[in-house]
């Protein structure tokens, strides 16, 4: 009886501060710029597997990989000229024109000549209702890629900083508590791991091993985890040990394992929660250069639009082909940015000495 | 102290041996080798490619060649590259290196003071309007999704508007008949660089115990234009007036990769240095100054600034850590031949001689920085005093 | 001005303001001193600008002109993505095969035959006659006398003798050189004592002839297209450093003697690489008129000894060019990025991009709108395809892999899907090589034009015909919709294919064409009833995986792409028994028919092109019948270059790159 009633007393305390935590952090007016920036990212990548199993959107069409809908139109063929502004153009930009198609892209279709009428696919074909991001060069609808992008930017960053944080946490924690040799072990071992270069790193994991996405974020997830962040958590696990509370709970006779897990680890946690979300923005961009350079054997991701969108040619297309260039990199620029947010504003919630004058 | 540094030392030789084998091990983990390519030619006869990979000694077991590897190693021997022979490792460094370090040199002193700078007016101006501002842009410059963004810099700035050289260090036409390779012109810059700096810190350190603000700042002033005089003098005399014509034009070219970097790198700075000194401000100290009746501008430049510095500059000297490792995108973007380039082609060519030289130079400097910013912070602040070290 | 410089600090050290406007003044100051003072890097360069500009062509130029009065003027300005990693020869040749290297590589070699382009015709070139056949010497050895042209000097003025030939081959042997030098003189036998086919001696019986003699009846491909163009190198220069193999490709290339009109200028290691004109070189003009299948050269410039020989079948229509060098400089600048050298290009800073992979569709469309951008498409020598393994069931099953090509509708996904960026190819030579091209038979001739219905349908015949067996057929609705696939399927004997079989093709991220392609090729055999998934795989895994002996059965589909040389002899390479991966040959799908190796080894003797196409077209008719590769497509090499420079022909195919490096002692550039 008396144990229920002191499980319900902490139950609500537990309740009493999430709410006393939430409202701090409500006012942080960047830490919710955030929060609302990774919920639309989440409700993004929840949408498309709603869209596929509702049959709202046809897989053969939509899908990010291999869907495809040929958009035809029936072309003039024209030559667009050496110098400008002609009668016709005004500058290079408006050549080919509405309805038009230059001559010189149907290099494989023998027999075409200036004037004739040609069935073109249009690929990648602009914004319209049916496909509100417009198709890239294969075809495949952009706004799903999107979708699909933001899921894999939710798996690989969540997976790899609760990895990551989850091993530094405990490293640290050990290495503050134990002290000693193991502290000096782990000290040299996030020195071995700081001294490799990440980039160069994840190309030789990425050669050796078929990164698939979870592979990347059980790999960034571990380097980044016992790497410098056991440093961090060390150090306040550090401070946590000389509490008082902590000299008690040792005097009544509590065992070093159950000191760490019940009383040290808890006051490490914000910080470790912190440093979760930080991670979060390092893992998606680590993602994204990594496939923006070629070498992840992933489907599709954001990095992966940009990468194909560059070699493709349109990155200095100026905005002419903007859904292709826009959208990925965007889409990457603020989910990282929202989660830093949203750290900015857990920090102002968890460390008192931030918080407004 | 003395014992520390010498424990500390110590443990640094097994980390580096470890890091050493790892390395190796890890470069062996790729798939094929330097010469798979040659696998891909039908004209060669067969055992072509098995007599290439006796000549450099792959046919031998992993374990043997990664003893070899080690004891060479530490004779002073990193053998020849695979892909450039008879080139050494230490040749093909240190023809990249003066590059890497001069670029990347200016966008560290560049972005840091920026973003030190920023972080301050963010942290004084807290709950202001412009703080939110200020701190959103910095967020989103901080995550920018960095070779995309360099692109398109890229293509505004050396495109579109036509303002800056698209990549490269050099213009070709001008150094036609130079009568030496950039190398030269590239250490002197940095000895330049070097100097100037030096005697900026120097002069740093002289006005600091100067107590009025105004003559403080005058003499600073006075000596950077002492620096600007006697460097108009050191760029127009002697052996590097020749030099000048070249020496402009890589300035010129390295306008728009720092201006990029220092871009996405300040925030990483101001964002620190807010959180910091935000920290400060709520000391007793500070709080006993403002008591005190001393004017706000003077308690955020002379009192918490300085103190709030202390984090940053360790973070700095973490940072230069990373120059090497962050310089493969820019100066793949930038076509700027330096370290990170040799680094990123001799590891996806499997030049695994260039790749673990280039590796262990990264890891050397690592190690060295991480002791000296230990050392440093507890030398500067007495609280640290080393005791929680293992 | 630099005691202005100090007034001006004294005066504001006086100055006592204490507002925010002070450090704009302060700022202002600062910018003015920098001004004044005229040290910042931007000054500096407009200033330099200036006067480069207008200077630049006298000074450059100038020691030069002087030498040489006659010699052209004019740069000829290339950009390349990739560092050459030796100016050296003897090291490029080595273990050294970039194509940036070879692209900067200077004319330090000289061979006895060549090939003239855009026909891919066999000339002479430092032979003084097309020597096809051998004398059979009756020991089972067989020996060329090839006379050389006297009179072809070096740039250092050495004459180009047999000496300097029987000198390199001697070289290569001695100090054991490595891989394509070893290709090019393979020795008679190998070191463990077996007999190999290979050169038994190479003696020069006077300064003007060479006399080689080899343990074996070569054809084409050995003698035409090896040892006859087999590169030899400047005697007196190289003959200081070839002390060891080390010293050998350590020395300096830069400095080395040239066939050729251009030397070194400057060399900027990570930047850009010059070439100039040197004014006392005999290797210039000469007309060369190109025929379908021959060529004309006729070529008497007053120095270099006068040449006039026909090769091939000159009829026809024929156009002729007459080489230059028309630029007194040829300027290879390095770019890191692609991008960036295209953005170079089109801002007119570079005449040409040296990639031999060509532009991006999207690009190139682009591109090909800027005004003053010349724009030209060829077909690339080379293929992509798909290989069964033939070692393993069902990639072992001949109706199998019939039914595979059947199915597998190439048009609809390089027609729609992929949107005509590439071009589907069935045979295994380029369509460019006419001659070569044999006709299309077999399977895929059954198939080709049929819907998906219907080749659903033939697929499934091919299969039953076979004595293949299911548990249910399955079906095809028609139209565009997948068919309801067999179950149960069963080979001839009983076999049961295995599950989860893996098509190994590149990532989108390194080959969106293979990757696209793989997908819908692991989908149709799906449709088929079989468990294939494409799995996209890094290219060196891949590479790992299909050339390695010993893992040479653990694979059933992989796709990759061949680049081919000059001389199409490739299915001897790919196909032929003796060449199988298990025993460290290129013959990965393990292809092992009796038939086609017998004609191999007709081929390997074959001492005309005629010959060797009738048997070449032998050879693919079994390839047709047995599919070993399913070839799938050849992407073209598109090109782009500036209007200022013009080519005396660019339909060459694999591109102007490719073939020529750019061409530069042919380009014209306007200024």
């Amino acid at each position: 009886m008396n144990e229920n009633i002191e499980q319900d007393l902490q139950k609500q305390l537990r309740k009493e501060a999430i709410r006393r935590n939430w409202n701090l952090f409500r006012q942080s007016k960047l830490g919710m710029i955030g929060l609302y920036i990774v919920i639309f990212f989440l409700f993004l990548a929840l949408l498309q597997p709603f869209l596929f199993i509702t049959g709202i959107w046809n897989k053969g069409v939509y899908d990010p990989v291999v869907g495809y809908e040929a958009i035809k139109d029936t072309l003039l063929v024209v030559e667009c000229p050496k110098e400008y502004p002609t009668e016709k153009y005004e500058s290079m930009k408006d050549c080919p024109g509405e309805g038009e198609i230059n001559v010189k892209r149907l290099y494989l279709a023998p027999g075409v000549e200036v004037g004739d009428y040609y069935e073109a696919f249009i690929q990648p074909a602009p914004p319209s209702s049916r496909h509100l991001l417009g198709t890239d060069s294969l075809g495949r609808d952009v706004f799903s890629q999107i979708m699909e992008g933001s899921q894999v930017a939710f798996v690989l960053g969540l997976l790899s900083a609760t990895l990551g944080v989850g091993i530094s946490t405990i490293l640290g924690t050990i290495a503050a508590f134990f002290g000693g040799r193991v502290d000096a072990y782990l000290m040299r071992q996030s020195d071995l791991i700081l001294m490799l270069p990440s980039l160069p790193l994840l190309f030789i994991i990425s050669a050796f091993a078929e990164l698939k996405v979870w592979h990347l974020a059980v790999v960034l997830g571990v380097l980044g985890g016992l790497g410098g962040s056991v440093i961090t958590i060390k150090s306040q696990a550090l401070q946590v040990k000389v509490k008082p509370f902590v000299d008690s709970a040792r005097i009544t006779g509590g065992s070093r394992w159950r000191i760490m897990f019940s009383h040290v680890l808890p006051n490490v946690a914000p910080l470790a929660l912190l440093f979760m979300v930080f991670s979060v923005t390092g893992a998606i961009a680590s993602e994204s250069v990594l496939s923006f350079l070629g070498l992840l054997n992933i489907d599709m991701s954001w990095g992966i639009m940009i990468y194909l969108s560059q070699t493709d040619g349109f990155i200095f297309s100026g905005l002419e082909f903007w859904w292709l260039i826009l959208p990925a990199g965007l889409a990457v620029t603020l989910l990282a940015g929202g989660f830093y947010l949203v750290g900015r504003g857990l920090d102002d919630v968890f460390n008192p000495r931030l918080r407004k004058r | 102290m003395g014992e520390y540094i010498i424990k500390r030392t110590l443990q640094m030789t097994v980390v580096f041996f470890l890091f050493l084998v790892f390395s190796y091990l890890l470069f062996n983990a790729i798939p094929g080798n330097a010469f798979s390519n040659l696998l891909l030619n039908p004209d060669l006869p067969p055992d072509a490619y098995n007599r290439v990979l006796e000549l450099y000694g792959l046919d031998k077991p992993l374990f043997e060649r990664l003893q070899l590897y080690i004891v060479n190693f530490f004779k002073g021997d990193f053998g020849y590259s695979y892909k450039s022979f008879p080139k050494t490792p230490i040749e093909l460094i240190s023809e990249r290196l003066p590059r890497t370090l001069m670029l990347f040199a200016i966008v560290n002193i560049v972005s840091f003071y920026t973003g030190f700078f920023i972080g301050k007016i963010l942290a004084w101006r807290r709950g202001s309007q412009s703080e939110t501002w200020i701190t959103l842009t910095s967020v989103f410059s901080y995550t920018v999704f960095y070779p995309w963004f360099a692109l398109m810099m890229l293509w505004v700035f050396g495109y579109k508007l036509g303002w800056l050289p698209i990549g490269k260090f050099l213009y070709p036409e001008k150094w036609y008949d130079a009568p030496f390779d950039s190398d030269i012109v590239f250490s002197s810059m940095i000895k330049f660089t070097i100097v100037v700096s030096l005697i900026q810190f120097a002069a740093y350190l002289a006005t600091r115990g100067i107590e009025s603000l105004s003559s403080r700042r005058n003499l600073r002033f006075a000596s950077l234009i002492a620096i600007f005089i006697g460097s108009y003098f050191y760029w127009n005399n002697g052996a590097a007036l020749i030099k000048k014509p070249y020496a402009a034009d890589i300035a010129y070219h390295m306008i728009l990769p720092v201006m990029v970097v220092t871009i996405v790198a300040f925030a990483g700075t101001a964002l620190l240095t807010r959180t910091t000194m935000m920290e400060v401000l709520k000391e007793d100290y500070i709080l006993t100054a403002r008591a005190k009746g001393i004017s706000q501008k003077r308690i955020r430049d002379r009192h918490a600034a300085r103190t709030a510095l202390l984090p940053v500059v360790t973070s700095f000297i973490f940072t230069i850590v990373t120059i090497i490792d962050g310089s493969v995108l820019t100066e793949q973007i930038f076509s700027w031949p330096g370290m990170g380039q040799l680094l990123l082609q001799s590891v996806l060519e499997e030049d695994i001689p260039v790749a673990m030289a280039c590796f262990s130079f990264v890891g050397v400097f690592a190690l060295v920085a991480h002791l000296l910013a230990d050392i440093s912070y507890s030398y500067l602040d007495p609280r640290i005093r080393i005791k929680s070290q293992g | 001005m630099w005691i202005f410089c100090i007034q001006k600090g004294e005066k504001l050290s006086n100055f006592k303001g204490s507002k925010s406007w002070r450090l704009i003044l302060l700022f202002s100051v600062f910018a003015l001193v920098v001004v004044a003072c005229g040290d910042t890097a931007e000054e500096e360069v407009v200033e330099e600008e200036a006067t480069e500009t207008t200077a630049a062509p006298a000074t450059t130029a100038a020691p030069a002109e002087e030498a040489a009065p006659s010699g052209p003027d004019g740069v000829y300005k290339m950009a390349i993505f990739s560092d050459p990693q030796t100016q050296n020869y003897w090291n490029y040749l080595d273990t050294e095969t970039d194509v940036w290297t070879q692209y900067v590589m200077s004319g330090q070699a000289v061979s006895l035959f060549g090939i003239s382009y855009p026909n891919y015709q066999l000339t002479t070139s430092m032979a003084a006659e097309l020597v096809e056949t051998s004398v059979d010497n009756g020991d089972g050895t067989y020996t060329y006398t090839v006379p050389m042209v006297n009179g072809f000097e070096w740039s250092n003025g050495d004459p180009i003798t047999a000496n300097d030939m029987v000198w390199t081959y001697n070289i290569v042997n001695e100090l054991g050189l490595l891989s394509n030098w070893e290709t090019y003189y393979r020795q008679a036998s190998s070191v463990e004592g077996e007999e190999a086919d290979g050169i038994v001696s190479l003696v020069a019986v006077d300064d003007y002839t060479v006399e080689i003699t080899l343990n074996f009846d070569a054809g084409l491909s050995a003698w035409q297209y090896r040892i006859a163009q087999a590169p030899f190198l400047n005697e007196t220069y190289w003959s200081q450093f070839a002390t060891s193999r080390e010293d050998l490709l350590a020395a300096d290339g830069a400095a080395a003697p040239v066939a050729s009109a251009f030397v070194y200028n400057k060399v900027e290691q990570g930047a850009f690489y010059t070439w100039s004109y040197d004014s006392n070189t005999m290797w210039f003009g000469g007309d060369t008129t190109i025929y379908k299948s021959g060529t004309v050269i006729e070529w008497d410039n007053g120095v270099a000894p006068a040449i006039s020989q026909s090769f091939g079948d000159t009829s026809g229509d024929s156009f002729t060019y007459t080489a230059g060098p028309y630029v007194g400089t040829v300027e290879f600048t390095l770019y890191g990025d692609q991008d960036a050298a295209y953005l170079a290009f089109q801002n007119g800073e570079v005449d040409f991009v040296l990639n031999p992979l060509g532009v991006k569709r999207n690009l190139f469309d682009q591109l090909s709108r800027v005004p003053g951008v010349e724009t030209t498409a060829n077909l690339g020598n080379g293929m992509r395809y798909m290989a069964f393994n033939t070692r393993v069931f069902p990639g072992s099953d001949k109706a199998f892999r019939q039914s595979v090509a059947c199915i597998s509708d190439k048009e609809f996904v390089l027609n729609n899907v992929l949107q005509g960026v590439a071009v589907n190819m069935d045979g295994q030579m380029p369509e460019a090589l006419t001659a070569w091209v044999a006709p299309v038979t077999g399977v895929l001739a059954d198939c080709a034009g049929l819907n998906a219905e219907e080749r659903w349908g033939k697929s499934v015949e091919i299969l039953q015909a076979a004595g293949w067996t299911a548990t249910d057929w399955g079906s095809h609705p028609g139209g565009a919709d997948r068919a309801v696939a067999p179950t149960g399927v069963k080979g001839p004997n009983g076999e049961t294919p295995p599950s989860d079989m893996l098509l190994y093709a590149p990532g989108a991220g390194y080959d969106p064409l293979r990757s696209t392609m793989s997908l819908f090729i692991a989908d149709w055999m799906q449709q088929l009833g079989f468990d294939v998934t494409a799995r996209p795989t890094g290219f060196s895994v891949i590479v790992d995986k299909v050339f390695t002996p010993e893992t040479c059965e653990d694979w059933y589909f992989y796709m990759l792409g061949w680049g081919l040389s000059a001389y199409p002899d490739h299915p001897e390479a790919f196909f032929a028994s003796y060449n199988d991966t298990c025993e460290g040959g290129y013959n990965t799908p393990g292809f092992n028919n009796a038939e086609f190796d017998a004609l191999v080894s007709e081929f390997n003797k074959a001492k005309t092109v005629a010959d060797a196409i009738a048997i070449s077209q032998q050879m693919e008719a079994i390839l047709f019948e047995e599919m070993p590769y399913l070839v799938l497509f050849n992407v073209p090499t598109l090109e782009v270059y500036r209007s200022n420079v013009s080519f005396p022909f660019t339909d060459v195919l694999d591109g102007l790159t490719g073939t020529g490096g750019g061409y530069p002692s042919l380009v014209k550039v306007q200024s």
